[in-house]
């Protein structure tokens, strides 16, 4: 997801109608009409929904309501982007949370590596277990359980991973070989097979 | 080329573990007619599996089994799997890995390592010449050369991801095992069969190889990814690499585990479920045990009591 502000080509402190007239510009260009019949009209309807969602975007901010707004309520998030320096994990959790996984990922190797820390090598695993990339994921999630033994969460996580590939290949053959094959059931199948031949007047064990 | 991938044969019911056997012995007799004699040496259990895998694709019908003599082992009469289009498939591709492997050797090495590939160069222009009146194989080396040299492109520049590096392993095998294969169904099964077999085979081998890489300064996607936590103090690898290698490579166990379920009944589908449920997790089981993985072509089995509980055990704690 991008900066709203950069979508419309327009600076932050840019006044009313400086957005209005940028927004008309780009809605005439990528107006879904220009494109009605050629391969690119998937690619410019996207554009378009990003243009208005954009605009609706930075209308609302300025009107001071923009935690109803399709871009997971956190206005914050944009203004995080200009502000270098101090990482905030929380930040990236609720990316995560809300899905925003480039967001995310692009937040989390901007990380200088001073700021590399447990939580920050759990989150980077969280975000290869999200794309499939277990040999990677599984190495940052080890790490962060390294440096921080008691952290709760790290360890579940890494739990979690191990649990889930512990059960394979268990299946395999299960309903096979489960017939009576152990020694008390064989015995107490002599002693019957005994019992029945004294019965009889015979002796199958003739110690018993 | 590896041999990771083979049966756990404590477990194959005896008419299983004779047509794995014919499988193999039909396979390396194949490579002698398609292939010429001398290409009989590069068989390994690697490419038997993709034997298998594609036999079990085939017509009933075409799959026929009969009693031959070997040259190898002349003293009695084998029951050998006829050649089938399977089998002369596996021969070709079997030829174009050989080679591909030689020319990747011959780019990647230095000093002795170098004359394994100069040595097997006239083996590998024989094989090429053979092939050619009975597969046609220009497209299927094009492809691996692209993947090989794709791979090697990501080696030089110290790639740091052992997941990309294992994909694209992984995606070399998906073009091996896709081949030629025109049905969609067949393909995506053995599309899936191939990548994580692929990347298996990658990580097993990285894995495998990690001390001595680490030692020579060689390219190792695990020691890239790893870095210093790698080792341990007595220079063997550590358990939190040991740890997550194993849980990501039930991962990719677990995608072969979907597709093998979904290939048609039959005794050589059983044979391969046996080589995905247990001889993978063996294999795991003897890399992480600092075995080498592949204990040779005689030794096909070692019975070690527990060999595959020990794994379940171990992960019960």
């Amino acid at each position: 997801m991008k900066d709203p502000y950069s979508v419309l080509g327009v600076s932050r402190d840019a006044t009313e109608d400086e957005i209005k007239k940028a927004y008309r510009e780009l809605a005439r260009k990528y107006h879904p009409d220009n494109y009605a019949g050629t391969n690119l009209a998937e690619v410019a309807e996207e554009k378009m929904k990003e243009i208005n969602e954009a605009y609706d975007f930075v209308q609302k901010e300025r009107q001071g309501q923009t935690s109803g707004s399709s871009y997971g309520g956190s206005g914050s998030t944009y203004s995080s982007y200009s502000s270098s320096g101090t990482t905030s994990f929380a930040e990236i959790r609720e990316m995560i949370r809300n899905g925003r996984y480039v967001e995310a990922e692009l937040k989390i190797d901007a990380t200088p590596a001073g700021d590399r820390g447990a939580e920050w090598n759990y989150l980077k695993g969280c975000l290869l277990v999200q794309r499939g990339y277990y040999y990677d994921a599984l190495k940052y999630i080890e790490v962060a359980c390294y440096l921080d033994p008691n952290n709760a969460e790290y360890r579940e996580a890494k739990n979690r991973m191990n649990v889930r590939s512990s059960s394979y290949g268990s299946p395999y053959r299960m309903n096979r070989g489960q017939g009576d094959t152990d020694m008390c059931g064989l015995c107490t199948k002599l002693l019957c097979a005994d019992m029945f031949c004294e019965c009889c007047g015979g002796d199958l064990i003739p110690c018993c | 080329m590896f041999g990771y991938v083979r049966p756990y044969v404590p477990s194959l019911q005896v008419q299983e573990y004779e047509i794995y056997r014919a499988v193999y012995c039909g396979l390396c007799r194949t490579m002698g007619e398609v292939t010429g004699q001398a290409s009989r040496l590069t068989l390994s259990y690697d490419f038997c599996f993709l034997a298998a895998l594609r036999m079990a694709f085939l017509d009933s019908r075409e799959v026929a089994y009969e009693q031959h003599r070997c040259p190898v082992h002349f003293t009695r009469s084998r029951f050998m799997a006829e050649t089938n289009p399977a089998l002369v498939y596996t021969a070709a591709a079997a030829a174009c890995l050989t080679d591909g492997k030689r020319l990747d050797d011959l780019q990647d090495e230095t000093g002795t390592a170098r004359l394994k590939p100069y040595a097997l160069t006239p083996l590998c222009r024989s094989m090429q010449h053979h092939v050619q009146k009975h597969y046609p194989t220009e497209a299927l080396a094009e492809k691996i050369r692209n993947r090989l040299a794709e791979l090697s492109d990501l080696e030089k520049a110290g790639c740091t991801s052992a997941e990309e590096t294992a994909q694209v392993f992984g995606l070399l095998m998906q073009d091996v095992f896709t081949e030629g294969l025109t049905d969609s169904t067949k393909r995506a099964i053995a599309g899936e069969f191939g990548l994580r077999t692929g990347r298996f085979i990658y990580i097993c081998d990285a894995m495998d190889d990690l001390c001595d890489d680490i030692r020579n300064h060689r390219f190792n996607p695990l020691a890239g990814l790893w870095g210093d936590l790698a080792l341990n103090e007595e220079g063997k690898p550590s358990e939190m690499l040991k740890s997550a290698f194993r849980t990501a490579a039930i991962v990719d166990l677990e995608g072969l585990g979907r597709a093998v379920e979904l290939l048609p009944d039959g005794i050589l589908t059983r044979i391969l479920k046996n080589i995905v449920y247990q001889g993978m997790p063996y294999t795991l089981t003897r890399i992480l045990a600092g075995k080498n993985g592949n204990p040779g072509k005689r030794r096909l089995y070692e019975i070690s009591p527990g060999a595959i509980g020990e794994i379940t055990d171990a992960e019960k704690q």
